[in-house]
């Protein structure tokens, strides 16, 4: 990717070329985020985490979701197999079938660009792709499985599964088809992703259900929880009752819960979620920056989303800060991409001059050599058979007169007019050669001599006479065709004059005395401040659009005044701009000609993220900003809540239950607080409850106690050991009778009208 | 530890990661009926259409039972603020050439007024106020 480094002092040449991170780190301006080939983030799993199962009544607890699937045993306190939820089908070059899921797909090149979602959008369409989902799981899960391992051409273990809300019909049909018929499952039940999270939260205030980490203290949050649930045991009827925001990967879904069953006709769904929200980044950034040097992958903008996007609490106030150049400068996020190192070799003076020199010689003798080439081809030739025939002619003097007619019978003519005719001929091509080959110059053409012309016609005889005529033809065409020369040449002169008058740029005339002025004025006028010049006052007319671009780097007619050698060196005007460059926060003085290039390289392929950090997340509030025709999160749930009365009303509002991997965006608990106080009963006692106190760069399921992405599995995992989910298990024989698409309804579960579904 | 990441891309065999999902488990039904059977795949809008006749057609169903399209959230009763197409700010003014909306003279002079063609209506994409010909 790098051209080779060269020997020289560059800051990286100790580094290896080939590695980004190397090359990235030896720039001098640091950017807040590095963007390379960002891998699905790793799932680490420690086998001796997982106990092995030998009762087949255990369930198999999978949480089929849009961005992962998660699956796992019930008795596990975290999932087993997590893994994103995509396949890759593809003939491979060896003509082999190849089929990659999960991670597997980033580790070949083909299988990349093969990928597919296991779901279309936010529905699960076919169940081919789930089958290689459940084959990926099931293989990975037999070793934790006594009953499992021991190969039977059947899943022993009963299975339990999420569902999106309000499931297609379809979607389900074709999953219970597929578990029955290809892997045998003893049963099957399903249940909605949100409401498990929220049934693993009731058990884990309960002290049901302990965090990921079970081994790990987790006291800061201990103590919260021990309040919340101080709060809950007053009033037991409360503890179930809730509102769900599940801020899914495809869509965020609301879900009222009252006196501990859930009132799925009051659920409504937004169609946004994260990855609605990382494709807007990167269209935004696609628009933001149209001559970006690379393309920019779906990925590594979702990376960027995670990683740069917050809430804010008050968009309109935050917006109308930002609307200000400096604060937004500094409000941005500049997101840094690799980019090929500048293959630059910084040489002293001496060796510049040496150089230069090597190179007009070397141009000297390029062109010795192809006039040298040029003469051989043309030239010699034509000259040696001229020489040749004037040798005849010459010899004539010598000769007697029968001798030369030999001579020229010889050299293959008649007579001597034909000899001359030919003779004149290649002197006329010869010449042409040698003008060719640089030998002669067109200037140095002789002068043709016109000797009667100036005698006086009674003087000749009529011989001569018709010679002199000649002549004086002769001589009128040479004089029109010099004078036509010279003609030609004023007139060349003359257009380049022209030209010159043009190339003096008075707008660079009027520069140059704009600078003389300025920096005069500077010096002597003390109300004249370098905020007053012509060139910070365009800046500051473009500062927003260059703010909004350009994060805090320099603008650019700053950064070229304090690099430029033609700037007035020696008054304050020069230490001012230094100041402010300082102030920007950038080292003014250019070290040397390499950094220069380099960082300029740096900065083309740099991104700078400033409104986009709010205004990306802001569209689950405010859905219109994408074009969503649909109420936001904030609204929605106040409509919800306000549609019931006011005493099941304040039991919800007192479990506002944000869950799903977006609510890890950072800053929606007092965003949404601040959003429903307005939308509810005054001064209502509001407690909103999310998971989301962990940092986005956090090692997926490790040590911290609640992880959103993780929450419906383990509620899941929770309750499929209750006595309720033994009830409500769809059994092979129930399938067979009741249809394809057949629920049995639990508290969790989507709802079921009864009847048959036939696709 | 057993780290997917921890090992080098080169080192993997491609093959050996593929048979998990191509080769014949022993926990599969061998005497398993060929999937699918008559039916062929159905894109999202047809088979959604298809459930909402299906649903329609019962006798029993209830005016609020919830389904993938009834639980679809409701417009917004607020009026619908206005931003800046291009930056985010609020926007105060409207290009009356193309309907993009911006915040100020300096986004007016900088970046819609040099826009290339087509460009406008990419901008206009983003809140599906875009021109679409059919």
């Amino acid at each position: 990717m790098a051209p080779g480094q060269s020997s020289a002092s560059t800051p990286s040449a100790s580094t290896p070329a080939s590695n980004p991170q190397n090359r990235y780190r030896n720039i001098r301006y640091k950017s807040d985020l590095y963007v390379d080939d960002v891998p699905n983030e790793a799932y680490t799993r420690d086998p001796t985490d997982f106990k092995v199962v030998s009762d087949e009544h255990e369930a198999i607890v999978i949480d089929n979701g849009t961005s992962h699937l998660r699956a796992g045993f019930a008795s596990h306190s975290r999932p087993y197999i997590n893994e994103p939820n995509q396949a890759a089908k593809f003939t491979s070059r060896k003509s082999v079938r190849t089929v990659m899921y999960g991670r597997d797909c980033d580790l070949d090149n083909t299988a990349k660009g093969y990928v597919k979602p296991i779901f279309d959008g936010d529905i699960l369409l076919t169940n081919e792709l789930l089958e290689t989902a459940l084959d990926y799981s099931f293989h990975h899960l037999s070793p934790l499985s006594r009953p499992l391992s021991a190969g039977p051409s059947a899943i022993p273990h009963p299975v339990v599964m999420t569902e999106r809300l309000a499931s297609p019909l379809y979607s389900r049909s074709i999953t219970s088809e597929l578990l029955f018929e290809a892997y045998s499952v003893p049963s099957v039940t399903y249940g909605v992703d949100s409401l498990f999270a929220f049934e693993g939260l009731q058990a884990r205030r309960k002290g049901l259900l302990s965090g990921i980490g079970q081994n790990k203290s987790v006291s800061g949050r201990s103590s919260k929880r021990g309040q919340h649930g101080a709060t809950f045991k007053e009033s037991a009827a409360a503890e179930e009752s809730g509102l769900i925001i599940n801020m899914g990967n495809m869509s965020t879904t609301l879900i009222p819960v009252l006196n501990g069953k859930s009132l799925m006709n009051r659920a409504k769904r937004i169609p946004w979620g994260g990855s609605q929200a990382s494709d807007l980044t990167l269209r935004l950034m696609q628009l933001k920056y149209p001559g970006f040097p690379m393309r920019v992958s779906p990925r590594q903008a979702n990376y960027i989303a995670h990683r740069t996007l917050r809430f804010a609490t008050d968009y309109e106030t935050e917006l109308s800060t930002l609307s200000s150049p400096t604060v937004m400068a500094k409000a941005s996020t500049s997101v840094q991409f690799p980019y090929p190192v500048p293959d630059v070799v910084h040489r002293s003076e001496e060796e510049l001059a040496a150089m230069a020199e090597k190179r007009k010689e070397q141009g000297k003798k390029l062109q010795e050599i192809t006039q040298k080439r040029n003469r051989e081809r043309v030239g010699i030739p034509y000259l040696s058979d001229l020489l040749g025939l004037k040798d005849v002619l010459d010899s004539k003097v010598n000769m007697t007169e029968e001798e030369f007619e030999d001579a020229l019978f010889h050299v293959g003519y008649q007579n001597e007019q034909e000899l001359t005719s030919d003779i004149k001929d290649l002197e006329r091509k010869v010449k042409a050669a040698r003008l060719r080959a640089g030998e002669v110059d067109e200037e140095t053409e002789e002068i043709p001599s016109f000797p009667l012309v100036n005698i006086p016609d009674s003087e000749l005889d009529p011989e001569q006479k018709q010679e002199k005529r000649r002549q004086r033809m002769l001589k009128a065409n040479y004089d029109s065709r010099i004078k036509a020369k010279a003609e030609k040449q004023a007139e060349k002169e003359r257009l380049a004059e022209q030209d010159g008058a043009e190339e003096v740029d008075e707008e660079a005339v009027d520069q140059d005395r704009l600078n003389d002025l300025e920096a005069k004025l500077l010096k002597y006028d003390p109300t004249f401040t370098v905020e007053d010049t012509m060139e910070a006052i365009s800046n500051r007319q473009s500062a927003l659009v260059h703010a909004f671009l350009r994060g805090n780097e320099l603008q650019r007619g700053v950064a070229m005044k304090k690099g430029g050698d033609d700037a007035e060196p020696t008054d304050g005007a020069e230490d001012d701009l230094r100041s402010i460059s300082l102030d920007l926060g950038i080292a003014t003085e250019s070290s040397n000609q390499y950094q220069q290039q380099e960082e300029e390289l740096a900065r083309a392929y740099r991104l700078h993220l400033n409104v986009e950090k709010i205004r990306i997340p802001e569209v689950w509030f405010q859905p219109s900003i994408a074009g969503v025709d649909c109420a936001g999160i904030a609204e929605l749930a106040g409509y919800i809540l306000n549609s019931f009365g006011e005493e099941d009303k304040r039991k919800m509002m007192q479990c506002i239950y944000v869950t799903g991997g977006c609510s890890l965006i950072p800053n929606i608990k007092p965003r949404l607080e601040r959003d429903l106080t307005s939308v509810l009963p005054f001064r209502a006692p509001l407690n909103i409850i999310t998971d989301n106190s962990m940092p986005f760069d956090w090692p997926i399921a490790q040590e911290w106690p609640m992880d959103p992405r993780l929450s419906a599995w383990q509620g899941m995992a929770h309750w499929a050991r209750t006595e309720e989910a033994q009830k409500a298990k769809i059994s092979r024989a129930e399938w067979e009778e009741c249809g394809s698409s057949w629920l049995k309804e639990h508290r969790w579960s989507n709802w079921w009208d009864e009847g048959h579904y036939i696709d | 530890m057993v780290s997917l990441q921890a090992q080098a891309p080169g080192a993997v065999d491609l093959q050996a990661q593929s048979d998990i999902c191509t080769k014949v488990h022993s926990f599969k039904n061998p005497n398993r009926p060929p999937p699918g059977g008559a039916r062929r795949f159905k894109p999202a809008r047809q088979m959604l259409g298809d459930e909402i006749k299906y649903l329609q057609s019962k006798l029993n169903i209830k005016f609020d039972t919830p389904t993938y399209v009834s639980v679809a959230a409701p417009p917004s009763l607020k009026p619908a603020k206005h931003y800046c197409d291009i930056t985010g700010l609020p926007a105060r003014y409207k290009n009356p050439s193309n309907g993009l909306r911006f915040y100020n003279v300096e986004i007016y002079q900088e970046v819609i007024k040099h826009m290339p063609p087509g460009v406008d209506q990419e901008y206009l994409s983003l809140r599906g106020a875009n021109v679409v010909l059919k």
